[in-house]
């Protein structure tokens, strides 16, 4: 694999390396980007068998419509926005089939208007924070959820989270703040659980440029 | 807020943290939190909304899944090599029916389950995770979070209240709580350049040094302070665009595993979360080129 990943090339580079029939360089694209797509796939549909089926449907799309991609936003940008585009239909067609797992909103609604002042708590393990949160995200609309995902939860600045899903930067800040407001109330129990208890530095945003450090995808630094 | 309840909508106190909500009624909610316990708490509570969903670590891609995926991109790329035509579908359209349908030597994973016993008890137990598949990763990094370092600056802590020091020409702070925090000295717009090498692999703990050793500008530590220098026009979009105008307590012009970048740091206050950005020489206003990110520790 290694031998294949390119490392002295940005993904605009390989990109182009792809669209000149180059068979390995969109294999390398994807190596170099692939753990933060999957985690914006799996975060948002929740599911890792649709998030599988997401992430390959969107790859296949990407691969056959390089061409496609004029450079008016950063590759990995384009890409996600594929993967969330992929992620977010799979979600309306399970809505549409009636098998949503979004409660109802007025009721979401009441229950973050009405969200209790908590005690103070002994802070939960972080592994019962992790499933609690992936169990409060389910209840929130995919449309909050995927801005809370890019934003919250992988860092990326409003204005790149609003380049992938192709709103305005208050649209962004907008979902993310009605998507925190509805999780509240059900993540009082956690107050005081996340201090301190972040996951080390993340690469992969972009590689405009190369040698940059080995990109080690799902290897956290600081941690 | 509501006339027949004493408390503000959470879905407004969000809207305010996000600097969504501004001018008188942004005073008036202000001036309710400040005499509503209630209200307040469900203001941190939000802001702790955030923190927890940051604590999650990102789940990395399983080995099976990575597997499918590459052997359904060499599938591809073989079609593509023996077809040589272009056949490509329009943008929008579905590249195949569903995931794996029948396409010469194309993914072996059909719309089945994955290949192995050991895989299929990693899908349930993601399934049950949902953010945290990758379960031994995930809890690696929840339990060991951030090297909890006894000399480790807070930057939660008093140090790191200079929000002075970048006030001004650099970023016009739209948030109002950052208004009601910022400086109104307008001193001259700070970017430092600490000449630190920052390393992927102790990048939080370096820029939470250098939050503190920032902080410290101005007061009698003698510890090495770096020099503050105007902002150009590129920095100043980069970091408008980085932070969507959020005063940074920090923008080190500096150098990232070796090569020239600029650090952009948010440190903790009621209504935002920690956080710090590596930008590459292209960050302006209409590119990010984000390097890496982290997420500082709050110092609880």
């Amino acid at each position: 694999m290694t031998d294949r990943s390119y490392p002295d090339l940005s993904d605009a580079q390989l990109l182009e390396r792809h669209l000149q029939g180059d068979t390995d360089a969109f294999g390398a694209l994807f190596l170099r980007h692939r753990d933060r797509l999957w985690a914006v796939a799996l975060r948002t549909l929740c599911d890792p068998e649709e998030a599988a089926d997401a992430l390959q449907e969107a790859m296949i799309s990407a691969f056959r419509r390089a061409g496609d991609f004029r450079g008016d936003s950063a590759v990995t940008t384009w890409l996600h926005r594929i993967v969330v585009n992929a992620s977010l239909d799979r979600v309306r067609r399970k809505t549409a089939h009636g098998a949503s797992s979004v409660g109802d909103e007025g009721a979401l609604d009441l229950l973050a208007t009405q969200a209790r002042v908590p005690a103070t708590i002994d802070p939960a393990s972080l592994r019962d924070t992790a499933l609690d949160v992936a169990a409060a995200l389910r209840l929130i609309p995919a449309e909050q959820r995927a801005a809370l995902v890019l934003v919250d939860m992988l860092g990326y600045p409003v204005a790149d989270a609003a380049d992938v899903l192709e709103i305005s930067v208050g649209t962004v800040k907008s979902r993310c703040a009605r998507g925190r407001a509805r999780l509240l109330p059900h993540l009082e129990h956690l107050r005081g659980g996340a201090a301190g208890a972040y996951p080390g530095a993340e690469e992969g945003f972009a590689r405009n440029r190369t040698a940059t450090g080995s990109v080690s995808p799902g290897q956290g630094g600081d941690g | 807020m509501r006339r027949h309840s004493a408390h503000v909508d959470a879905n407004v106190l969000a809207e305010l943290n996000a600097g969504l909500i501004n001018g008188r009624r942004a005073t008036r909610i202000h001036a309710h939190l400040a005499g509503c316990q209630h209200c307040a708490q469900v203001s941190a509570g939000l802001t702790e909304v955030h923190a927890l969903l940051a604590a999650v670590p990102r789940p990395p891609i399983p080995d099976a899944v990575a597997r499918r995926l590459d052997a359904a991109i060499a599938a591809e790329a073989a079609g593509r090599s023996r077809v040589a035509g272009p056949g490509l579908p329009r943008a929008g359209q579905k590249a195949f029916p569903r995931a794996g349908s029948a396409r010469g030597g194309s993914p072996r994973f059909r719309r089945r389950r994955l290949a192995s016993p050991v895989a299929v008890r990693a899908f349930a137990a993601a399934a049950a995770l949902c953010v945290v598949a990758g379960g031994s990763y995930a809890l690696v990094q929840l339990t060991s979070p951030g090297q909890p370092d006894a000399g480790l600056p807070s930057a939660s802590g008093g140090a790191v209240r200079q929000h002075g020091t970048f006030a001004g020409p650099l970023i016009a702070p739209t948030h109002s709580g950052n208004a009601a925090r910022g400086s109104t000295g307008q001193p001259a717009s700070g970017v430092v350049s600490s000449g630190i090498d920052y390393q992927r692999a102790t990048l939080s703990t370096q820029v939470s040094t250098e939050l503190s050793t920032v902080g410290s500008i101005g007061a009698k530590s003698v510890t090495a302070k770096p020099t503050l220098h105007a902002a150009t026009p590129q920095q100043d979009a980069c970091v408008q665009r980085i932070t969507s105008g959020v005063q940074p307590a920090l923008v080190d012009a500096a150098r990232y595993q070796g090569h020239p970048a600029t650090i952009i740091a948010l440190d903790q206050q009621e209504n935002q979360v920690a956080q710090a950005w590596v930008v590459g020489p292209r960050c302006s206003a209409d590119v990010s080129d984000v390097l890496a990110h982290v997420w500082l520790p709050s110092g609880g």
